[in-house]
C-alpha cells in the first residue's frame, strides 16, 4: 500500500518526518518497506525553483517558426521564456521551472540561448514534472492558481511515499484514511474527520425510475449501493488529482475513473463507474454467472465465466466481474455523460476464488478478498458524488440505491486489566488502556474494577476476543516497555532423547572418520527407481508423489537415500573436488497401506569414493566393500551395538561385494560397492561404496548399560592358528566353528590374515586366527589351553575339511 | 673427603685407588670402562686379592683394611657406573643429532570430516534451549492439512493453503508437505498436558524457488506452555537465545506482526552483527535484522488441543535456520546450502 506523505498529512496532523513516522509504524505493527521520494528532487532548495507562472505575452520567435517567445510572470517579475508548445494562450497559468531547477529525470535546466534568444526558464509539461505521461503541451493550471507561489504547495510534484506492508488482518489500512487513523493512534496526533461529506442531489428525477438494480445472490453480495451522476464531462483530471494517482502507483485514465480510484485509495472501498448509456435494458442484476457466459474485461481479454463467479449483469449478460474488473462494454469513455456509480461489498473468499481462477488480480480484488467494511459503501458514494460534481460537472440525481440485508451488529468484547498483566507481564494503567483503544476507533466503557466493555468498530472485524484487544493495547503501549523475564517455575527436564543423542553420536563418528555431511532435498526425480535397476515389484518403487511439484526433478518423495547421494558425488566430482566421502541423515518416505500418512524412517546413508587421503604420507586405502563394512561397524559401535550381515540381492549393488545389514533378524539397511551400471546411470566414472542404515535399528541394537567384566585378575593366553579351507568357505563359518568348539575357555577369535597363492593349494585359502583363552576364576595352564586348541583343530577338520597350516 | 683421609692409613690401598680412578677417568668407550672394571675390581685385581687376604693379616690391621677396602670398592663401582652412563649418553646425543627432521612438513593427516553448517547451527540452537529446560520434539514431514493449518487457526481459503504456495500429495488433497514446523506443536500438546517446553527442528517445504527461496528449508520452532508464562518470558527467553548465538553485545527488539496461531504476534529483530546497529548494507541501513517470528499462543490453538485457556498460557516462536546461519557466517546465497559443494561444507 503506497501512502503519499502529503496525502496522509491531509487527515492526520503528524509532526514527524516520513522517515521518523516509518520507524514508529514499524514498531507498532505496520511494516514500512521503504520511503520513496517521487517527483521533483527536494534537495538543495530545488522545490523553490518550480513556481506557478502566468503567461503575459506570446510572440513568435524571431528565428524559428515552431517556437514562441513568451513573457511569463513568475511572481513579481516577468521572465522571457522560449517555448515549443502551442496549447496555451495569454493569461494561462502554468508550471515554470526556473534556471538551476532539477527535473524528476535528473536533468538540470539552465538559462540558455535558443536560436539566438535567451530563455530564462521552462514551462513544463505534466510528463516533465513526473505527474503523467502527457507531454504534448505544457501543464495548464486553474485560473485561481496563485502566481509566484511554489508549485509543490499546490500540486504534489514532490512527495515521499510510504510503502506499507499491510498484514492480512488489517484491510482497514489499505486506505490512506485508515493509515491516518493508525498513525493518529500510535503517535497521538490529531485526526481529521473522514472526508466523506455528502452533497445534495439536484433535479426532480429519481435514480429508481432510470435504472433497475437487484441482487439475486445476496450470499456473495451483502451490500450493493449505487448513485447516478448525470451530465458529466469526461476529460483529463486536474493536476493535483493526477499527481496523487501517480504517487499512489496508479495510472491516470480520465477524471471519472481517477475519482473512483481516488476514493478507493482514500477510504479503502473499491468503486466502479458504468456508462449508463451502455447498460443494456437499464437494469443490473448481481448474480452468479451462468455456464458458458463470457466477458471482455477492460484490459481487452475475453474471459470465460463459471457459475461460482459473481457478476454484475445487464440486459445483455455480464458487464462486470464483481469486485474484480469491469467490461469494455460498459466502460466510461470520452463521450459518456451519465455515470452509474457502484460501491458494494462482495464476499471475500468468493472474490479471491474468482480472481485466482481467472488469474486476474486488481486493486479492487486485493481489497475485497481480505473482507471490506460494509459501512464504507454509503461513505464512498458520498465522497465520489462530491468529487464527480466538483470535477466532472454533472449533477447527483436524487435517490439512492442501497440493497442489503441485516447488517452485522457491532461486536462487544470485555477486557480485564488483570488479564493484560498476566499475559504480557506488565501492568498498564487502565486509563492509558482506554485511551489507546479510543484512539484506535474503539468505544470504551468502564465495567467494574479495571474492566472494560469495548465496542469494536466495523472496520476492525479482526478484533473478536479479549486477547485481540490486549494485542492492540500492547502494540501501541510499546513492546519495548515489556520487561525481559524467564519462565520462573520450569518443572521439566530438557535435553535430547536417547535416539536424538545417538543420532548425533553417529554423525560425529562419521565426521570424525573423515566423512563430510551433506543435506539434500527430500524429493527427487521419479526415474531414480530405473536408474537403481529396482525390480518391477520392489516396494521402493512405490513412492509418495507430489501433486504440484515445481519440476519433475523434485516430484516424488524418496524411498531410498542413495540417488541423492550419488548425484551429490557426481556434482562434486564434476568440479574436481577430491576425497569425496559423504553422508546424510535424512528421512525416507514409505507409503503405508491403509494409513493417511506414510511411514517416515530416519536413516543414515553414505557414499565413499576415496579414503586414501592426500599429502606426502601415504597409508590410507582406496575404498572397497570392507571400507563400508568397517564404517557400518563403527556406526553401530557408537551406541555399543552391533549388526549382522547377510548377502544382499539389492540390484544397485555389486552382487558379490554387498550385504544386507541385519539387526534382530530384520533387514536394517545395506552396504556394498555400487553396481557399475548404476554408477554409469548417475554419470559416475569412479567406484563408489555405499551404505544406508535405519537409525532406529542402530539404537535398538545397543547392548544398553555396560556391566563390568574382570579381565585383569587372571591374565589371558593367546595362540595363533592358521588353517587352510576351501575358497568358498566364509570366514564367519570358520569363526563360528572355532567359537563353538572353544567354549567356554575361548574368549575371543579374530581373523588377522588371509592368504591364497603358491603356498596353499589352488581353490583354497589360508585363514590366520588369533585366539584368546581365559577363565574368570584362574590362570589357565598350558595343558588346559592346548586341550581346547586341539579340540578346535579337530572340529575344523571334521566340519570344514580344514587342514592345519604349518 | 673422608675416604682420602682414611687412605693415608694404608699406602697400598691408596695407590690402588689412585691408579683405578685415573684409569676409569681415561676410559673413552663403554668397552674401556668394562676393561677398567675387570682390571681394578675383577677377581684378579689387587683390591680383590687384598680383601681375600684379610684373614691372614694381623688382628689390628684386619678391621682397618676390611672397612677401607670395601669403601674403595664402593667408590670405584660408583665411578664406573657414572662414567659408563656419561659415555652412553654422549653416544646417544651424537646419534640423535644426526636424526633431525623437517618440522615444517605437514603432520600425518588424520581424517577430519565436517558436519553440514545447518546441522551445526541446529545443534547449537537445540543445545541452548536444552540448557533452558526444553526437550527436542520431532514430527513428520508429510502432514495433514489439519495439523499444518486448521489446528493452527489458519482458515480454509487462506492463501497459504493454496496449491500455489504448498506442496500437496497426489490423490490425497488433505495431505501435504508441512510448510512449517508448527504442526508439531499440536502433536505435542495433543499427547501431553502442560508444562510443555519443546523445540522442534526440521525440514519444511514451500513452493518457491529463486535466489532467496529454496523449496525445502529448515525451521526451528519453540513452544512453552505453563501456568504463568508471559510475553515478558518470551522476550527474555529470546534475548538469551540471541545473545548465545550472536554474541553478548546483541540486543533484540519486538515489532507487532500477524500470525494466525499467536496473539499477540511479534517479529523479532536482532541488532545488526555486522555494523553493530549503526546501519550497513546487510541490515539495509536500519541497524536491525529480522530473525524470528513469535507470539503468545492463540487461545483458538489451545481450543484444538483442549487446554484450558484460563489456566494455561504460553508462547511460541519460529525461525529459519538458514537465515540464522547466513547471518552468523556472512553467507549471501541460500541455495549454496543445498548445492553440497564440499568446498563450502569443508569451511565449517
Amino acid at each position: 500500500m503506497k501512502v503519499p506523505f502529503s496525502w496522509l498529512k491531509e487527515y492526520v496532523d503528524v509532526d514527524m518526518t516520513a522517515a521518523e513516522l516509518a520507524d514508529r509504524l514499524a514498531l507498532t505493527g505496520t511494516e514500512v518497506e521503504r520511503v520513496a521520494a517521487v517527483g521533483i528532487p527536494s534537495g538543495d532548495g530545488n522545490l523553490d525553483r518550480f513556481v506557478i507562472g502566468q503567461v503575459e505575452t506570446v510572440a513568435p520567435h524571431p528565428d524559428a517558426d515552431k517556437l514562441t517567445l513568451c513573457g511569463v510572470d513568475v511572481g513579481g517579475r516577468v521572465e522571457k521564456i522560449v517555448c515549443g508548445a502551442k496549447n496555451f494562450r495569454e493569461g494561462d497559468r502554468t508550471a515554470v521551472c526556473l534556471p538551476g531547477g532539477v527535473l524528476p529525470d535528473g536533468r538540470r535546466l539552465e538559462a540558455a540561448e535558443i536560436r539566438g534568444v535567451r530563455s530564462n526558464g521552462m514551462m513544463c509539461s505534466e510528463a516533465e514534472l513526473g505527474i503523467s505521461s502527457e507531454s504534448a503541451g505544457i501543464m495548464i493550471l486553474p485560473e485561481d492558481a496563485p502566481v509566484g507561489e511554489r508549485l509543490v504547495d499546490h500540486v504534489a510534484v514532490h512527495d515521499e511515499v510510504l510503502e506499507l506492508e499491510v498484514t492480512p488482518n488489517r484491510p482497514d489500512c489499505l486506505s490512506v484514511y485508515g493509515v491516518a487513523r493508525e498513525v493518529a493512534a500510535v503517535t497521538g496526533a490529531g485526526l481529521s474527520p473522514e472526508p466523506a461529506d455528502d452533497i445534495k442531489p439536484e433535479g426532480h428525477d429519481d435514480i429508481g425510475s432510470l435504472v433497475e438494480i437487484s441482487v439475486a445472490d445476496p450470499d456473495l453480495c451483502p451490500r450493493y449501493g449505487a448513485r447516478l451522476i448525470a451530465g458529466v464531462k469526461v476529460g483529463p483530471s486536474p493536476a493535483w488529482l493526477k499527481a496523487r494517482i501517480v504517487a499512489a502507483g496508479m495510472r491516470p485514465v480520465n477524471n471519472v475513473v481517477d475519482i473512483t480510484n481516488y476514493v478507493m485509495w482514500t477510504l479503502g472501498e473499491p468503486m466502479h463507474a458504468f456508462d449508463l448509456a451502455k447498460v443494456a435494458g437499464k437494469k443490473l442484476v448481481v448474480r452468479r454467472a451462468r455456464e458458458g457466459e463470457k466477458i471482455r474485461t477492460i484490459d481487452g481479454v475475453e474471459r470465460s465465466l463459471t457459475p461460482q463467479m459473481l457478476v454484475i449483469a445487464d440486459g445483455d449478460g455480464p458487464t462486470a466481474i464483481a469486485g474484480i474488473m469491469g467490461s469494455e462494454a460498459s466502460e466510461v469513455s470520452d463521450d459518456t455523460s451519465d455515470i452509474l456509480l457502484e460501491a458494494a461489498n462482495f464476499d471475500g473468499p468468493s472474490v479471491m476464488a474468482t480472481s485466482m481462477e481467472l488469474g486476474l488480480r486488481s486493486e479492487s480484488s486485493t481489497r475485497f478478498e481480505k473482507g471490506m467494511d460494509v459501512e464504507l459503501v454509503p461513505r464512498a458514494l458520498a465522497m465520489a458524488s462530491r468529487l464527480m460534481t466538483e470535477i466532472c460537472g454533472g449533477r447527483l440525481v436524487p435517490g439512492e440505491i442501497d440493497i442489503h440485508g441485516e447488517l452485522p451488529p457491532a461486536n462487544v468484547v470485555h477486557l480485564r486489566s488483570s488479564r493484560i498483566a498476566s499475559l504480557i507481564g506488565v501492568e498498564i494503567d487502565p486509563g492509558e488502556t482506554a485511551a489507546i483503544l479510543e484512539r484506535l476507533g474503539f468505544t470504551v466503557e468502564v465495567e467494574g474494577e479495571g474492566g472494560f466493555r469495548v465496542t469494536v468498530p466495523c472496520f476492525r472485524a479482526d478484533v473478536e476476543r479479549e486477547v485481540d484487544l490486549i494485542e492492540e493495547v500492547v502494540r501501541v503501549y510499546g513492546l519495548d516497555l515489556i520487561p525481559t523475564t524467564l519462565p520462573s517455575d520450569v518443572r521439566v527436564m530438557g535435553g535430547l532423547s536417547p535416539r536424538q543423542a545417538a543420532e548425533r553420536e553417529v554423525a560425529r563418528a562419521l565426521a570424525g572418520r573423515g566423512l563430510d555431511e551433506v543435506i539434500t532435498y527430500s524429493f527427487i526425480a521419479p526415474d531414480y527407481a530405473d536408474r537403481l535397476r529396482l525390480a518391477k515389484n520392489d516396494t521402493r518403487r512405490r513412492a509418495v508423489v507430489l501433486d504440484n511439484p515445481i519440476s519433475v526433478e523434485q516430484s516424488v518423495m524418496r524411498t531410498i537415500m542413495l540417488p541423492s547421494l550419488l548425484m551429490t558425488v557426481a556434482r562434486n566430482a564434476a568440479v574436481r573436488n577430491t576425497g569425496i566421502n559423504i553422508f546424510e541423515r535424512g528421512v525416507i518416505y514409505l507409503p503405508s497401506e491403509g494409513r493417511k500418512l506414510p511411514d517416515e524412517r530416519r536413516v543414515i546413508a553414505a557414499c565413499l569414493t576415496d579414503m586414501a587421503g592426500e599429502g606426502w604420507i601415504s597409508g590410507g586405502r582406496a575404498v572397497d566393500f570392507y571400507t563400508g563394512k568397517g564404517l557400518v561397524e563403527a556406526v553401530f559401535a557408537t551406541v555399543n551395538g552391533s549388526c549382522g550381515l547377510s548377502r544382499s540381492r539389492d540390484p544397485f549393488l555389486h552382487p558379490g561385494k554387498s550385504a544386507d545389514i541385519m539387526v534382530g533378524g530384520e533387514r536394517a539397511g545395506y552396504v556394498g560397492e555400487v553396481h557399475p551400471l548404476v554408477l554409469s546411470a548417475f554419470d559416475l566414472d569412479i567406484p563408489v561404496t555405499a551404505f544406508e542404515v535405519d537409525l532406529d535399528a542402530i539404537v535398538a541394537s545397543s547392548a544398553g548399560t555396560v556391566l563390568f567384566e574382570d579381565l585383569m585378575t587372571y591374565p589371558a593366553s593367546y595362540q595363533d592358528l592358521a588353517v587352510v579351507v576351501d575358497d568358498k568357505v566364509d570366514a564367519e563359518k570358520v569363526l563360528e566353528t572355532v567359537r563353538s568348539a572353544g567354549a567356554p575357555l575361548l574368549h575371543g577369535a579374530e581373523v588377522f590374515d588371509i592368504y591364497s597363492g603358491e603356498q596353499v593349494a589352488a581353490g583354497s585359502k589360508s585363514i590366520a586366527l588369533r585366539l584368546e583363552f581365559r577363565s574368570p576364576d584362574h590362570t589357565l595352564t598350558d595343558d588346559e589351553v592346548n586341550d581346547v586348541r586341539a579340540k578346535i583343530v579337530r572340529e575344523l577338520e571334521k566340519k570344514l575339511k580344514a587342514t592345519l597350516r604349518v | 673427603m673422608d675416604l682420602k683421609r682414611e687412605l693415608k692409613k694404608h699406602a697400598g690401598l691408596k695407590a690402588m685407588h689412585e691408579e683405578a680412578v685415573a684409569d676409569i677417568s681415561s676410559a673413552g668407550t663403554p668397552d674401556e670402562v668394562e676393561d677398567a672394571r675387570v682390571r681394578h675390581l675383577g677377581r684378579k685385581s689387587g683390591l680383590s686379592q687384598l680383601l681375600r687376604s684379610i684373614p691372614e693379616l694381623p688382628d689390628d690391621e684386619k678391621p682397618v683394611v676390611g672397612k677401607l677396602g670395601n669403601q674403595v670398592r664402593a667408590a670405584l663401582e660408583q665411578q664406573l657406573a657414572d662414567r659408563r652412563r656419561e659415555l652412553e649418553e654422549g653416544e646417544l646425543s651424537e646419534r640423535l643429532a644426526t636424526e633431525q627432521v623437517d618440522i615444517t612438513l605437514p603432520g600425518q593427516p588424520f581424517p577430519r570430516g565436517h558436519l553440514h553448517i545447518l546441522t551445526q547451527t541446529i545443534w547449537e540452537i537445540e543445545d541452548i534451549f536444552a540448557g533452558l529446560g526444553y526437550r527436542i520434539a520431532e514430527g513428520p514431514d508429510i502432514e495433514t492439512d489439519y495439523y499444518n493449518f486448521t489446528a493452527l487457526n489458519t482458515p480454509e481459503g487462506h492463501p497459504a493453503r493454496s496449491s500455489h504456495d504448498t506442496f500437496f500429495i497426489e490423490g490425497q488433497p488433505d495431505v501435504l508437505l508441512r510448510t512449517h514446523t508448527s504442526p508439531v506443536q499440536i502433536r505435542v500438546m495433543e499427547k501431553e498436558e502442560p508444562p510443555v517446553y519443546v523445540v522442534v527442528p526440521g525440514r519444511v517445504y514451500r513452493r518457491d524457488s529463486d535466489a532467496t527461496h529454496t523449496p525445502m528449508f529448515h525451521q526451528i520452532e519453540g513452544l512453552a506452555v505453563d501456568r504463568n508464562i508471559t510475553m515478558g518470558d518470551l522476550k527474555g527467553t529470546l534475548e538469551m537465545f540471541v545473545k548465545a548465538v550472536f554474541g553478548a553485545d546483541r540486543e533484540i527488539r519486538l515489532r507487532p506482526h500477524f500470525f494466525p496461531f499467536t496473539e499477540p504476534s511479534v517479529e523479532i529483530d536482532v541488532s545488526c552483527m555486522i555494523c553493530g546497529g549503526s546501519g550497513c548494507r546487510a541490515c539495509k541501513f536500519i541497524g536491525w535484522l529480522e530473525i524470528l517470528g513469535a507470539g503468545m499462543v492463540d487461545p483458538k490453538v489451545f481450543g484444538f488441543v483442549d487446554y484450558d485457556t484460563e489456566d494455561f498460557q504460553g508462547f511460541a516462536f519460529g525461525m529459519g535456520v538458514e537465515r540464522i546461519a547466513m547471518l552468523k557466517h556472512g553467507m549471501t546465497d541460500l541455495r549454496m546450502f543445498y548445492d553440497n559443494d564440499l568446498r563450502l561444507i569443508r569451511q565449517f
